[in-house]
């Protein structure tokens, strides 16, 4: 298991609550293992819910348009490093 | 001006339809950001057929909207037809490649390897402009289901029944009045839905079709936005969905549509509010195309669109039309009214009898999902139990386990129709198209089962 930074700790909580992954913990989920196909198996529809609750929790819109945003969804670290880079703070948060 | 005869005359003595009803100085697409003529789609088709194969047949896999319409209307003036597969899976479309002798795949994503002849589209290519008489009967596109009840079946258009459907479908589709507009859709175009709304409406009708296919949403957002003019939205529930709780602002759009599955009415009235407009919802089935529709703010049935006719037989309800080459059983139950208009009962393959009492599996899907808490949800038979009708149900939801889902659902569902067990799942594999594909859910039924997630 590779430490998780501070985002990466909220963002797997955040997965795992929102996609109700029952059978996996948010400290279980490794930074660099793929969210998508072999990794943890999310959809596309996952996608779609994931990127709605970052734009509720940080106020930062996915795009899906080019490349950088799959990288951008490739794992945790990746989501990770794009929600810091990008976030806003929201009032009252 | 539509260059076709009226219905006047006998379908036999239509004149064959041409692939455009539209003036050559229509705008027929927004390509890459760049208006698109008709005249100039014509050159592009002409350069996409001189590309295609001569005999065989064409699996349009292009992401790129615009790019799969030229494709389609080259391999239409060369008499191929486009075979669609329900997603673009290597399984999926080599699995049609073996079907279909002499068949080639058209891709617009350069490095695309298949085991399999792929042909790449060419942006810059034009050529003689095309034949676009199109003989009636030339078999235009295959869609291939990915219904909820049973595996993949074919269904075959013709362009004489292509064309019809689609002059009908174009009265519901779009307000009189709107003028031009372009047609936003967040749909595949290998979809009927998707065929239908945004590929053969830039044909045959008024539409101005946008090549994009908007994801998230504020892809969905940035795309209207730039949009010049009246804009439609053409998607489903689950899109429609998220837009909604993306917190976004939207422009105002001229109308949404919606299908593939039943939009919640406060959902409908949400997005009326958000965008200004009347949000519309279509039903259909890949058999038949888009058959009717309702305002779902307004109206809990569906209306039927003109010239379709549906009768109850005892054992499915079956849909009639002049364009159809003969009355099709619908997968879904019709609780039809005097009026033509009905109520979506629920799937015939759905309907459950335990111990004498009768019950749809749609009404226990419905059930569940009006429970507070719960996002998604579906009910269905436990297969391979002998003798007996067991449903199972997978659940899903943020709040809730399996114990709380089956004690909300004991007041109101009669115990017999109680699924047991009921697994909290993380979501559904619905589709891109937003379908729920039976073999899928039991997959995932499998799959949870067998680790005891969130059992009850």
């Amino acid at each position: 298991m590779t430490t998780q930074t501070d985002t990466e700790r909220e963002l797997a909580c955040m997965i795992v609550e929102v996609l109700n992954l029952s059978t996996v913990t948010a400290d279980s989920l490794i930074a660099e293992a793929p969210l998508f196909g072999d990794g943890l198996g999310l959809d596309s529809i996952d996608a779609l819910e994931i990127a709605v609750a970052i734009a509720q929790r940080y106020g930062v819109q996915l795009r899906a348009e080019d490349e950088a945003t799959k990288r951008v969804f490739a794992n945790l670290r990746s989501l990770a490093l794009h929600v810091d880079a990008n976030r806003v703070t929201l009032a009252g948060s | 001006m539509h260059p076709r005869d009226s219905g006047h005359q006998p379908l036999v003595t239509f004149k064959d339809p041409r692939l455009l009803a539209r003036a050559s100085g229509d705008v027929i697409a927004i390509s890459k950001g760049r208006p698109v003529t008709v005249a100039e789609f014509l050159a592009q088709v002409g350069g996409q057929a001189l590309a295609l194969p001569n005999a065989g047949a064409i699996i349009n896999i292009c992401e790129d909207r615009y790019r799969f319409l030229v494709g389609f209307a080259a391999a239409l003036t060369r008499g191929l037809a486009t075979l669609l597969p329900p997603n673009p899976l290597d399984e999926t479309v080599l699995a049609i490649h073996r079907n279909w002798a002499g068949s080639c795949v058209l891709t617009d994503v350069p490095g695309r390897r298949l085991d399999a002849p792929v042909v790449l589209t060419d942006a810059s290519a034009t050529g003689p402009a095309a034949n676009t008489e199109i003989p009636g009967s030339t078999l235009a596109a295959v869609v291939f289901t990915s219904g909820t009840t049973g595996s993949s079946v074919p269904q075959r258009k013709s362009w004489q029944a292509l064309v019809r459907s689609t002059e009908i479908n174009l009265q519901c589709y779009f307000p009189a009045g709107l003028g031009k507009f372009t047609v936003v859709s967040t749909v595949p175009a290998q979809h009927m839905y998707g065929l239908e709304t945004t590929v053969l409406s830039a044909l045959q009708g008024p539409a101005t079709m946008h090549d994009g296919r908007p994801f998230y949403p504020a892809n969905v957002a940035a795309t209207l936005q730039n949009v010049s003019g009246p804009c439609v939205l053409v998607s489903t529930p689950v899109h429609l969905r998220a837009l909604v709780a993306s917190g976004l602002g939207f422009p105002r759009l001229a109308r949404i549509l919606s299908a593939t599955a039943p939009l919640e009415a406060g959902l409908a009235a949400s997005l009326e509010a958000m965008c200004g407009c009347e949000v519309v919802e279509i039903y259909g089935c890949s058999e038949v195309g888009s058959m009717a529709w309702r305002r779902t703010v307004l109206n809990e049935r569906y209306r039927l669109f003109e010239g379709f006719q549906a009768r109850n037989h005892t054992d499915a309800t079956v849909i009639s039309a002049a364009h159809l080459e003969a009355p099709v059983p619908l997968p879904d139950t019709l609780e039809l009214g005097e009026d033509g208009s009905f109520l979506l009962v629920g799937r015939d393959s759905d309907l459950v009898k335990i111990g004498g009492k009768r019950t749809s599996l749609v009404d226990v899907t419905r059930l569940i999902m009006s429970i507070p808490g719960v996002d998604d949800a579906v009910a269905f038979r436990v297969p391979g139990v002998a003798g007996s009708t067991r449903l199972a149900a997978l659940v899903v939801s943020g709040s809730l386990d399996g114990s709380a889902v089956r004690s909300a659902l004991r007041p109101v569902l009669d115990p017999v129709f109680i699924p047991r067990p009921i697994l909290m799942v993380p979501g559904l594999p619905r589709a891109a198209s937003g379908k729920l594909p039976n073999d899928a859910v039991l997959r995932l039924f499998n799959a949870s089962n067998a680790v005891g997630a969130g059992s009850d």
